[in-house]
């Protein structure tokens, strides 16, 4: 039985048992971190039993998305801290502090510098982070546990994990004490979390179940009226520090949720920090308000469905689609509706939502297509905050959800840590470098980085595959800047690999280029994409032509100038409205060049005509 | 209450506000300027609509736009992140129109700069034109409209303002003062593409109004985008032959068959058997239509179903247009013409010599 059901077990019938199993749990823990923050047994005894009671009396207070082991560490080191600051408890502590020997009598040089303040970094950490420390470093679960409890693979366990010690790390050393998640990970298991005094247990136990009681009637007898006002203020002032504080830290762990991807699921408007929803309102008269346009922000609608209902729900607003088709206002905002519920589904249960989305029947409709692409590429969105590489091993194998997933998960990587990713997809590691140069082609930093890595080393896996993937990424979105820089790091090959690129997708930019770099324009493959040209930008590409033809005819390219002008020309022709002066114009140019070609070479026109097709062969037959 | 309880109660609430303190910040750094605009508690008012919500501050405002802009370049995919979006909405809904204007502007390129955006530039725009739309409509829907890169932000701003306040939107297109900018007419034909879907009828006698070259570019659209829809293409193919221009026709079946899409061969047959084309035409786009299907059915994963399939399209053509497949066949280079044979097309008696 984990913590949440032994502790709900305890609310529901006051179950001593089940405490008693929690105390068992958590002890060693809460007296360790009580025993360093107070540096003295008998205050450490004090806070780890006032940690209990606390927990006796406000168990219902303990979030549910927060585990216990987290609520105790932070609530321990709080109550520790307050009993080191009362003065008479500071006072006593110095002089106990000379009189006990240390708890560990020879503690390591690392761990000694580390442990006054390593809970207190330790409850800076954002909450998911905390959770993972307190889980593999001071519980020493296994990965396999922590995977298994918060639904990961153990391989992402472990990653995070390292992260999270990576933070911690680095908040230490702001702190000025320097370290290594290395010397972290051997020193948190070893020193975090020694065992309990043998005895602390049922001391804890005796408190903790006087709790729910009233204040000791004996003891109230007792009192004089004086003593019982005075009892009575301190008593209210040390329930309202106290509730202060609880109302403090609880929104504290809710911020830090907020904070951390891990747990965003918790982030939107179900915490309640940025809705206007009552909490109270049915969710599924929302959504049908939400569908019939008299709400707006589908997000805060969708976020309060149960996940249960969610697929009754996708079928009834998909029923609706015949009404309201693709290509309208409606149906987009129904498109709209549709993508919030795929992404609450793929919270709670992104593999069946991932189904779903990649089951959704072909269209040759091709907004319907785009549709489904986004629905799958949500259903990843929202996976991969959780678990990229159960995302994308879950979506390799289908054509477009694997490219997406692939192109999503190498965006969470790093060019540093590149290698220790590919580490473990065998096969598919050539894929991936190529997937994520082109991924990284539009930062400029990551960029650099991976060019650098590219030109200082030759052994770099799939060093080849990776320049060839980032320049002709980084060429189709900026073509000048990759090709200067392809040119100037000497990659002739790469050079020639953009050109041939770009002539074909963004001829506008790679023509003029090829020719002020002196490259002579080849007729027949140049056709084809002047052509490409024309369709974007006719004016463009057609002004671009008259600067070239006369220079090109001196130098004997004939061929290529009687190509391109009788592309233009069935470009002019194909128009809806031609422009009649336009196409006269260029009929004309285009018989008097073929003409003076003719008188330099009679036999090459004909040559040249009788391999056009036949719609050219027509249209210089009869231009007009 | 005596002097002594109010002093008492007094003092309870100082104690509890420095406990709240204590917990709520005691052991964090400092937190940012974005994130106590992003977690601001006054956000409890918040609404993705905007209304009811507190503008930001001027010193507020960069780290906000910072944020966003950090939180979207920094996710693998922040268009779909309804998280993000949600958030997004509620802190652009803190922006008065005016900034949100000048926030699309600070992320687009320069009018004259030809570089695409990234992906998560395209996504955050987008949302801040659909917070802009919010409060001022016409303005998001015609804003920067000369630079690239903001169409399909604005028509999603368009998209929005229809289905919210359809009768506004129509107005604001109908003032007999309205300029015929580039953005206005852009939002014309993204509403006629609507009503296309919506009520045929409205879009064609709309459409009837306009001048032929506008006329023939928005029904030559529609014939990409009403294609997958047998009633819309019925109705789209009276429209095409009232045009009586077979040149314009002919375009359209172009697209009506190529581009995008009936749901099977037999519909895109009918479609051309009963089309006001001219014959030539008419057997031009059976040719390209049987052709694209060869392509399509060569590329089916299933060989046993490919090689049925392609085997009595095979018989189809050949029985429709013998001429124009034996001439589509030789043009074709010997390897093709085997890897064709080999995958099914010409049924077990194999292809023709």
């Amino acid at each position: 039985m984990d913590d949440r059901c032994l502790l709900d077990h305890y609310l529901a019938a006051r179950d001593e048992s089940a405490f008693r199993e929690l105390v068992g749990r958590h002890l060693d823990l809460v007296h360790a971190v009580a025993r360093r923050v107070t540096g003295n047994d008998e205050l450490a005894r004090d806070a780890a039993q006032t940690t209990f009671v606390k927990l006796a009396r406000d168990a219902a207070k303990v979030p549910r998305g927060l585990s216990l082991a987290a609520w105790l560490h932070r609530t321990c080191r709080c109550a520790a801290v307050d009993l080191v600051r009362t003065e008479d408890r500071r006072r006593k502590r110095e002089q106990l502090a000379h009189q006990h020997a240390p708890m560990n009598p020879t503690p390591e040089p690392e761990w000694e510098r580390l442990a006054p303040v390593i809970d207190e970094a330790v409850d800076a950490l954002p909450a998911a982070d905390r959770e993972l420390v307190l889980a593999k470093y001071y519980r020493n679960e296994s990965f396999a546990g922590i995977a298994a409890r918060l639904g990961w693979t153990e391989a992402n366990a472990r990653k995070r994990a390292s992260r999270s010690l990576e933070k911690l790390r680095s908040r230490l050393s702001r702190r000025g004490l320097t370290t290594t998640a290395a010397a972290l990970a051997a020193a948190l298991p070893a020193h975090a979390v020694p065992s309990a005094p043998a005895s602390l247990a049922d001391s804890v136990m005796a408190a903790a179940a006087k709790t729910p009681l009233a204040p000791t009637l004996g003891f109230h007898l007792a009192m004089t009226t004086a003593q019982k006002s005075t009892a009575v203020a301190v008593l209210a002032l040390l329930a309202a520090g106290w509730a202060g504080h609880a109302v403090g830290s609880a929104r504290k762990d809710r911020t830090d949720a907020t904070s951390h991807p891990i747990a965003r699921a918790s982030s939107d408007p179900r915490d309640g920090t940025t809705t206007s929803l009552r909490e109270t309102e049915d969710p599924l008269h929302a959504f049908r308000e939400l569908v019939a346009g008299r709400r707006e922000a589908p997000w805060q609608v969708v976020s309060r469905i149960p996940a249960a209902r969610i697929p009754a729900l996708l079928a009834e607003l998909r029923e609706s689609f015949d009404q309201f088709p693709t290509g309208s206002a409606d149906g987009s905002w129904r498109m709209e509706i549709e993508s919030a519920l795929l992404y609450r589904w793929a919270e709670s249960d992104p593999r069946a939502a991932f189904e779903d989305a990649r089951s959704q029947p072909e269209s040759r409709d091709v907004l319907f297509r785009l549709r489904n692409q986004e629905l799958v590429r949500g259903v990843l969105a929202a996976w991969m905050q959780v678990d990229p590489e159960a995302a994308y091993h879950a979506a390799k194998g289908h054509k477009v959800a694997g490219h997406l997933a692939a192109d999503m998960l190498v965006r969470t990587w790093t060019v540093e840590t590149l290698e220790d990713h590919l580490s473990r997809f065998g096969d598919e590691r050539k894929s991936l470098v190529g997937v994520f140069c082109s991924a990284i082609q539009s930062d400029d930093r990551k960029r650099e980085a991976m060019l650098t890595r590219i030109e200082q080393e030759p052994e770099l896996p799939g060093r080849d595959w990776a320049k060839f993937r980032l320049f002709r990424a980084w060429g189709l979105r900026d073509f000048d800047a990759a090709i200067a820089r392809a040119s100037a790091m000497g990659f002739r090959d790469t050079v020639a690999q953009l050109l041939e690129d770009n002539l074909n997708i963004m001829p506008a930019r790679a023509m003029p280029w090829a020719v002020e770099h002196d490259i002579a324009p080849d007729a027949k493959s140049w056709g084809n994409r002047f052509d490409g040209w024309l369709r974007s930008d006719a004016t463009g590409a057609r002004t671009w032509l008259a600067g070239q033809l006369d220079s090109w005819e001196a130098q004997g390219h004939r061929e290529a100038v009687a190509e391109l002008v009788a592309r233009d020309l069935a470009h002019l022709r194909s128009q809806l409205a031609p422009d009649a002066a336009l196409l006269d114009e260029t009929s004309r140019q285009l018989k008097e060049r073929i003409a003076r070609w003719r008188a330099v070479d009679p036999d090459a026109p004909d040559r040249w005509i009788a391999g056009t097709p036949e719609v050219v062969r027509e249209m210089l037959a009869n231009p007009r | 209450m005596n002097r002594s309880r109010f002093a008492l109660l007094a003092t309870c609430v100082i104690v509890a506000f420095a406990g709240y303190r204590l917990g709520r910040g005691g052991n964090d750094a400092t937190p940012t300027a974005a994130d106590a605009v992003l977690f601001a508690t006054k956000s409890t008012t918040l609404s993705s609509s905007g209304e009811g919500t507190d503008l930001l501050f001027p010193e507020e405002m960069a780290a906000a736009k910072a944020d966003l802009r950090q939180r979207f370049a920094d996710h693998v995919s922040p268009g779909q992140d309804w998280i993000l979006r949600h958030r997004t909405a509620s802190m652009l809904a803190r922006m008065s129109a005016a900034d949100l204007g000048r926030f699309a502007a600070e992320l687009l390129p320069s009018p004259t700069g030809a570089d695409p955006l990234a992906e998560w530039q395209a996504d955050l725009l987008k949302e801040v034109y659909r917070a802009w739309a919010k409060k001022d409509p016409a303005s998001a829907c015609t804003g920067h409209a000369n630079i690239p890169f903001t169409f399909m932000s604005r028509s999603a701003a368009f998209y929005d303002w229809l289905r919210r306040d359809p009768q506004t939107a129509r107005v604001w297109l109908a003032e007999a003062d309205s300029p015929q900018d580039p953005a206005r007419t852009a939002c014309r034909k993204w509403l006629l593409n609507n009503d296309a879907v919506t009520d045929f009828e409205r879009a064609a006698e709309t459409v009837g109004q306009l001048d032929v070259q506008t006329r023939e570019s928005t029904i030559l659209g529609w014939s990409w985008q009403l294609a997958s829809d047998r009633d819309s293409r019925q109705q789209l193919a009276g429209l095409i032959a009232a045009q009586e221009n077979p040149d314009f026709a002919m375009k359209c079946y172009q697209s009506l068959v190529a581009g995008a899409g009936m749901n099977s061969l037999s519909d895109s047959e009918e479609l051309l058997e009963n089309a006001a084309l001219r014959e030539a035409d008419r057997r031009e786009l059976f040719g390209r239509l049987y052709q694209n299907e060869v392509g399509r059915l060569a590329n089916l994963d299933d060989a046993e179903e490919r090689r049925a399939r392609l085997s009595e399209l095979y018989r189809t053509w050949q029985e429709k247009q013998p001429e124009e497949i034996a001439a589509w066949l030789a043009a074709m280079s010997a390897e093709a013409r085997t890897h064709l044979e080999s995958a099914g097309f010409g049924g077990d008696a194999g292809l023709a010599r």
